[in-house]
């Protein structure tokens, strides 16, 4: 509520007293350049009141509207000594590094628990038209129309490439991990068929056959599990 | 017996003791601090190295925490804390600024108000808390520091001196003169004619950014034609024979408001640019013109300094000053017999102006003793503690115990094409990287430019790279050539190295396409460079890697581009060299005797090297 007054009583201050006064001064205050615009100025001259140095007697009666609300800012908001949050632009291999190396976590994390259960699983990389040549009209046009979609200066398109190769890359380094992938990025490169609704999902069609050949690799790795 | 053995102690304590000044630029653009002992530079560094905030204005902790530990000292141990600038002179700098042009500044004036009785006028007494420092801390003017930054580390023994920088308290552009430890400031010219906010304005207009973006327009400048020139001086601003300038303040708005420019500068030249538009041919011309203004403003300027001081020797600070197109203009002349341009010449440099300042009051100054005859005065690391960074994060590393080989090993990769990072010895204080922190490649690459724009650096494919040469080879390749450890100047190929005619009717894609000589990756499209001359004497690290590429190439030169990515300041730390040089598309990393290439390295590794939390220790 303080500052609200004083930022009103400051603004008020300004056009009423300031503006016409800065008029004024201004019309007497007008002086021709002629041959040049070097000036000599000793700034060792000031007087001093209260601590504060005064260059100016300009200076001096403009800080006298001021002076009764030097207290109340004084360390107000405190913002100069504190410590910037960084905000810094990440390249797409950056990014690509990072979530890949969190998404191996979490499957580490996955692997953890289904050791102690006893269960098995199998982690599938999901078909996405950003990494996959597109294959119909249809997906040309989407790919078309996202090319221009920018994150920070990059291309999404850029991101998602940058991220699958990194994460394919970790899990065949990762033997164990590895051994329970499935790359399904690109399983409807070489289809006549409309797959996808947008670069990421996937229309009827293509939940269906993704279905498909999820169920197929669950039964294979249950025969497997048998043998 | 016993009293003349005391006075005999205190006779050598007095003579023995060190005179330690801690100098601190901060809270407007690019902290940064210094540590000299009795006048030689121990150590100073800018703050957005540790941070990893690009031009940090915050209290630079790190960078004072760094020089105490250099120097192995505490504050206590201190004799003096210095601030670049007064506080109180700036705010009747604003005050009356903003008083005059009302109520167009109403808006900035109450924001001003706000934040300058809320802190700003307490800086020092606020900085001597912070640091837990008893006494008083010092100020000298902002252009005072500016001056003594480029005065007392020159090896001259009088100069005239050049300040030209966007404001400080009142000052804009000032001709001092310096001999031995005293510095007169003899002209001035006040705000609000300032060289940096015209030039700023321009960045602005070209859809750059206002105090970051300035160089991109110097490098756009030669694609563009100075169509702009006479309007420029005709409405925007008056040159005066002794090169003194007065704005037109009825195109800009940087002395009531947030932007530089206003409509009447867009109704004179067009719409600016906006930040993700294609950059026009308008922009080009635009930064051509500004250019060719600012050339005659320093050459009027240095002929006018030259000629009230009668010095032979001149010296250049300010932000302006990191213009080195205009500083070549100012050796092309020969205006004066030397030339010393201070390697940190924006507010950075500061920190060290204000603490020789504070020095040099008190004592004789002897040519040689504030030394800077290079800049390498930040952080280094030893093989061990690199070493210890490669194992924990498992990266895959070769350690050279050989140099020669090591040595052989670059030179191969560079004929190869190939992109090093290159991080050895104490980093360097300023904007350049000068061969402690760079990205080098070989400059007879057709595609090099491009390639290193758009898929290292991620900046405009527009911009060019400089060239590291062996000193002893300047003369053979530039023209006009003067020392120019820091990349001060630009100079042109000599037309007997050059290839092509540049039509400059072609657009700026293809023009980048052409090869302008057999240095193509370092050959502007005007032919101009912005050499780094490099000698045996102050960068021995460098020049031996530059000139075993001489030996096995017969090519004295090599890129030299700052180890960073588009955005990010110059790497400081292993960590920061690690985590760019996986952000990107560089082939081989150089941490002083260890070779990293991107093969065989595990991504978990990268991962865990961009986990922001680990980056920000």
């Amino acid at each position: 509520m303080k500052f609200f007054l004083f930022n009103l009583y400051l603004k008020v201050v300004l056009l009423i007293i300031f503006f016409p006064l800065s008029i004024i001064l201004n019309i007497f205050n007008l002086k021709k350049t002629n041959n040049n615009n070097f000036r000599k100025k000793n700034y060792k001259k000031y007087f001093k009141i209260f601590k504060f140095r005064f260059y100016s007697p300009l200076s001096f009666f403009i800080f006298i509207f001021l002076f009764p609300f030097v207290r109340l800012l004084k360390f107000s908001k405190l913002k100069l000594f504190k410590p910037k949050r960084i905000n810094i632009r990440q390249t797409p291999k950056q990014v690509a590094s990072l979530v890949s190396y969190r998404v191996l976590n979490n499957l580490r994390l996955i692997n953890k628990i289904s050791d102690i259960n006893k269960t098995n699983y199998t982690f599938f990389l999901q078909p996405l038209l950003y990494v996959a040549k597109p294959s119909t009209d249809i997906d040309k046009k989407l790919m078309q129309y996202i090319s221009h979609q920018m994150y920070d200066g990059f291309t999404y398109q850029t991101y998602c490439k940058e991220f699958y190769n990194f994460l394919k890359e970790s899990l065949r380094q990762d033997e164990e991990l590895g051994s329970k992938f499935k790359d399904f990025t690109k399983i409807f490169s070489n289809t006549n068929d409309q797959r996808f609704v947008d670069p990421v999902h996937l229309g009827s069609i293509g939940q269906y056959e993704c279905a498909k050949l999820i169920s197929q690799t669950i039964k294979d790795n249950e025969k497997k599990l048998k043998l | 017996m016993y009293i003349f053995i005391l006075h005999l102690e205190i006779i050598f304590m007095s003579v023995s003791k060190k005179i330690y000044i801690l100098g601190i630029s901060a809270f407007y653009h690019d902290s940064s601090a210094t540590l000299i002992q009795d006048g030689k530079i121990i150590a100073a560094v800018q703050e957005e190295r540790f941070t990893r905030i690009k031009f940090d204005s915050s209290y630079p902790i790190n960078s004072i925490n760094y020089c105490l530990n250099v120097a192995n000292i505490k504050i206590e141990d201190v004799n003096e804390v210095v601030y670049f600038e007064k506080n109180h002179l700036k705010f009747d700098r604003i005050l009356k600024t903003y008083f005059k042009y009302l109520p167009k500044s109403l808006f900035q004036f109450s924001k001003a108000i706000n934040l300058w009785l809320n802190e700003k006028l307490y800086i020092d007494k606020e900085l001597a808390n912070h640091l837990k420092w008893k006494q008083n801390v010092k100020s000298f003017t902002h252009h005072e520091s500016h001056a003594a930054s480029a005065f007392y580390p020159s090896p001259y023994e009088d100069a005239a001196i050049l300040t030209l920088d966007g404001v400080g308290e009142w000052t804009c552009t000032s001709i001092a003169y310096g001999k031995k430890n005293k510095i007169k400031i003899l002209q001035e010219i006040n705000y609000p004619d300032s060289l940096g906010m015209i030039y700023s304005a321009f960045t602005e207009f070209s859809g750059f950014k206002v105090n970051e973006d300035e160089y991109k327009l110097m490098g756009l400048a030669p694609y563009g034609e100075p169509i702009y020139k006479d309007m420029i001086k005709d409405k925007l601003i008056k040159i005066f024979d002794d090169g003194s300038y007065k704005l037109n303040l009825k195109y800009f708005g940087f002395h009531y408001g947030r932007t530089t420019i206003n409509k009447n500068f867009e109704s004179l030249f067009g719409c600016k640019r906006k930040n993700n538009e294609e950059i026009r041919v308008l922009d080009q011309n635009m930064a051509a013109s500004i250019q060719e203004v600012l050339n005659e403003i320093f050459i009027k300027l240095a002929m006018t300094a030259k000629k009230i001081t009668g010095s032979k020797n001149l010296v250049i600070a300010g932000g302006v000053g990191l213009n080195c197109v205009a500083n070549g203009k100012i050796v092309e002349k020969k205006i004066f017999e030397n030339i010393w341009v201070q390697a940190a010449s924006g507010d950075a440099g500061c920190s060290l102006g204000c603490a020789l300042l504070a020095y040099y009051q008190k004592n004789e100054r002897q040519v040689g003793v504030t030394n800077q005859k290079s800049s390498f005065l930040g952080p280094e690391f030893s093989d061990v503690e690199i070493q210890n960074i490669l194992d924990n994060y498992s990266i895959n590393y070769i350690n050279f115990k050989n140099d020669d080989i090591l040595l052989d090993t670059i030179t191969k990769y560079l004929e190869a094409g190939k992109i090093i990072g290159l991080f050895q010895g104490r980093m360097e204080f300023g904007p350049r990287a000068l061969g402690a922190r760079s990205i080098i490649g070989d400059p007879r690459s057709v595609d090099m430019q491009k390639n290193m724009n758009l898929k290292i650096k991620y900046r405009e494919s527009f911009r060019p790279f400089a060239p590291a040469i062996l000193e002893e080879y300047v003369a053979d390749y530039f023209t006009n050539f003067e020392k120019s450890p820091f990349m001060s100047f630009i100079f042109k190929l000599k037309p007997d190295k050059r290839l092509s005619h540049n039509s400059k009717e072609i657009s700026l894609i293809e023009r980048l396409n052409h090869k302008r000589s057999i240095f193509p990756a370092v050959t502007h499209v005007d032919y101009s460079a912005r050499i780094q001359s490099v000698s045996k004497e102050e960068n021995p690290l460098f020049y031996r890697i530059i000139n075993n590429f001489y030996k096995k190439t017969n090519c004295p030169m090599i890129i030299n581009t700052s180890f960073n990515v588009m955005g990010e300041p110059i790497v400081c730390k292993p960590i920061d060299a690690l985590r760019c040089f996986f952000s990107n598309d560089m082939d081989i990393l150089i941490l002083n005797n260890f070779l990293i290439t991107k093969e065989n390295q595990k991504i978990e590794s990268i991962g865990k090297i961009n986990e922001l939390e680990e980056f920000l220790k």
